[in-house]
């Protein structure tokens, strides 16, 4: 499964989660705990940030069911927000 | 002797098989808690630790640490938590300040002036060595590193007495028992967090270690699944757990029967919400610092009739109010809040001078301006440092504003507290530059310098900083500087 637009708005999330400026980016299977900085706070600004690009609250399943980079990406896709190409 | 070690060694021979610990999938029975203890202490013995010395602990919330902080005071040693955050130029500071002979890190770190070893290299080794435990009532338990009010850590040098006395005091007031399954959110490196440990010893009860608070969710998912009866919180925790996740912990109703809250103050709103929320949990919110842990508790049911107060003393403490000649006051009149009690600290660890200010002859004085009424509660007006309190974890502007001068184009900076929806606070840098400093380099400039909760969330540049004739910040002008501000970036 190929995502297309889908690298800058994960990207643009993390990057506002963390609060840096870095464009590098975590491969989908990336765990959210090893991504440097990524603390608390960080991870509430994450939600937000997806909640924000989603127009849409998170269940807290949704929230909890977020472990890595892949799980933003499919979640995104699920609520119609990114463009799936097979 | 009594001590919490040996408090803990006899719920261990009470109820082997109730279980101590849990962390993710694993968990710990009394009696296993027991052996890792005294495996881990042997084996900290021959690493060269012994009955004085200091041992630094730094690491997240997994069971190794609890194994290490008891198998410390098993040998008579000293612990000295540290946040797992705690950047490396801090972390060989505070090992170098404590003298530390071991320091027990999860990260591989440079720099440190003591031997480093891993926590799990520690607690796994496979000795069948025992010993016998050394620890005294007199003898110093822990050093706890605090945010002093100049940006200077203070250690705070706690007895086993002090410990034991604390632990005995929360147990008391907030009513829990060896049936108790708690989930502890709460970074255990921190006084808060440390303090549940600490119960769990006296109680004998369970306690459910989560690594933070994360989004709120993986906490809430935990007191449901375990169907714990009792939480330890932080107030902006419960602010992201309501933001993330709504009224679900409702459902938790019916099994969580006591909550203890502190380092901060709850907002009327979410106070409001939590006793609606939970209308027959004891909702224990906590008055206390590092160096007198716990001095105050207020129930939310039962004071709910008086709003804004932190409470009353918890058992076998006292709250006077002085004035500045140290004199006691009446019921009613203001001053400055003192505190007696069998927690109270020692001492600041090689800071004669800090410590004979800390103390009056009546009590330790906390620094906060309050009073207490007729009937024993206690009102704080105010406080007297400067500290910004970030969802339960304090920072000295000092500290931030000496870094941000070394950050190129900055001729002058203060910082004061923002509020903030989530954390109560956080740090806002007001700016005096050359040329326009954006967030992102701020934040870039400090992360490998102090810790997340300390890097400002807002910048705000402007034409001076406002100073009285002898240099010292003027700190509430600056909260009303918005007619000098240029730009604002949040």
């Amino acid at each position: 499964m190929y995502l297309s637009m889908a690298e800058d708005t994960v990207i643009e999330i993390l990057r506002n989660a963390l609060q840096t400026e870095d464009d590098s980016a975590p491969s989908d299977a990336t765990r959210l705990d090893e991504i440097p900085n990524l603390d608390s706070m960080a991870r509430v600004r994450m939600v937000l940030e997806i909640e924000r690009v989603l127009d849409d609250r998170l269940s807290m399943d949704e929230i909890i069911g977020i472990e890595t980079v892949g799980h933003i990406r499919t979640l995104l896709a699920a609520k119609g927000k990114l463009q799936v190409e097979g | 002797m009594e001590t919490l070690l040996h408090q803990l060694l006899t719920v261990a021979r009470n109820q082997p098989d109730r279980i101590a610990l849990r962390c993710g999938a694993e968990s710990v029975r009394y009696d296993d808690f027991r052996a890792r203890i005294f495996t881990t202490a042997a084996h900290l013995r021959t690493l060269g630790l012994g009955e004085g010395d200091r041992l630094l602990i730094c690491g997240g919330n997994t069971l190794a640490i609890p194994v290490l902080y008891f198998a410390v005071h098993a040998l008579g040693a000293v612990a000295v938590p540290v946040s797992p955050d705690t950047p490396e130029s801090v972390l060989a500071a505070l090992a170098s300040d404590a003298e530390a002979r071991l320091a027990v890190v999860e990260k591989p770190v440079t720099g440190m002036p003591c031997p480093v070893v891993s926590p799990k290299t520690v607690t796994a080794a496979a000795t069948k060595d025992e010993i016998e435990p050394l620890c005294r009532p007199d003898a110093i338990a822990d050093l706890l590193y605090t945010t002093g009010t100049t940006g200077r850590k203070k250690g705070v040098v706690l007895t086993q007495a002090n410990v034991l006395a604390a632990a005995r005091n929360i147990t008391e007031f907030v009513g829990n028992g060896p049936d108790d399954v708690e989930v502890v959110p709460l970074p255990l490196s921190h006084s808060f967090g440390l303090g549940r440990l600490r119960c769990m010893a006296v109680a004998g009860n369970t306690l459910v270690l989560e690594p933070g608070v994360g989004t709120g969710a993986t906490v809430v998912r935990r007191i449901l699944d375990t169907r714990a009866t009792g939480l330890a919180l932080v107030p902006a925790g419960f602010d992201i757990v309501r933001r993330m996740t709504g009224d679900v912990l409702g459902q938790a109703r019916d099994h969580l029967r006591y909550i203890e809250i502190g380092s901060a103050p709850m907002k009327t709103e979410t106070r409001q919400w939590l006793t609606e929320l939970l209308p027959q949990t004891r909702i224990c919110h906590h008055y206390g610092l590092t160096e007198a842990s716990r001095a105050a508790f207020t129930e939310y049911h039962s004071d709910a009739h008086k709003l804004g107060t932190v409470g009353r003393p918890a058992p076998n403490v006292e709250i006077l109010v002085c004035n500045e000649k140290g004199s006691r006051l009446p019921a009613g009149e203001t001053g400055e809040v003192v505190v007696r009690g069998g927690m109270v600290m020692q001492e600041y660890w090689k800071q004669p001078e800090l410590t004979e200010k800390a103390f009056c002859s009546e009590g330790l004085k906390t620094g906060d301006i309050g009073y207490v009424d007729a009937d024993g509660y206690l009102f704080l007006l105010g406080r007297r440092s400067d500290l910004i309190n970030v969802g339960g974890r304090k920072v000295a502007p000092d500290e931030i504003e000496d870094l941000l001068r070394q950050l190129d184009g900055v001729k002058d900076v203060g910082c004061v507290g923002e509020p903030d929806e989530l954390l109560g606070e956080c740090v806002k840098a007001y700016l005096v530059a050359d040329r326009e400093i954006r967030r992102s380099e701020v934040v870039a400039f400090l992360r490998t310098r102090v810790e997340e909760c300390k890097i400002p969330q807002v910048i705000e540049r402007i034409a001076c900083i406002p100073r009285t004739n002898s240099g010292k910040i003027q700190r509430q002008m600056l909260r009303n500087a918005k007619e000098v501000a240029w730009t604002s970036e949040r």
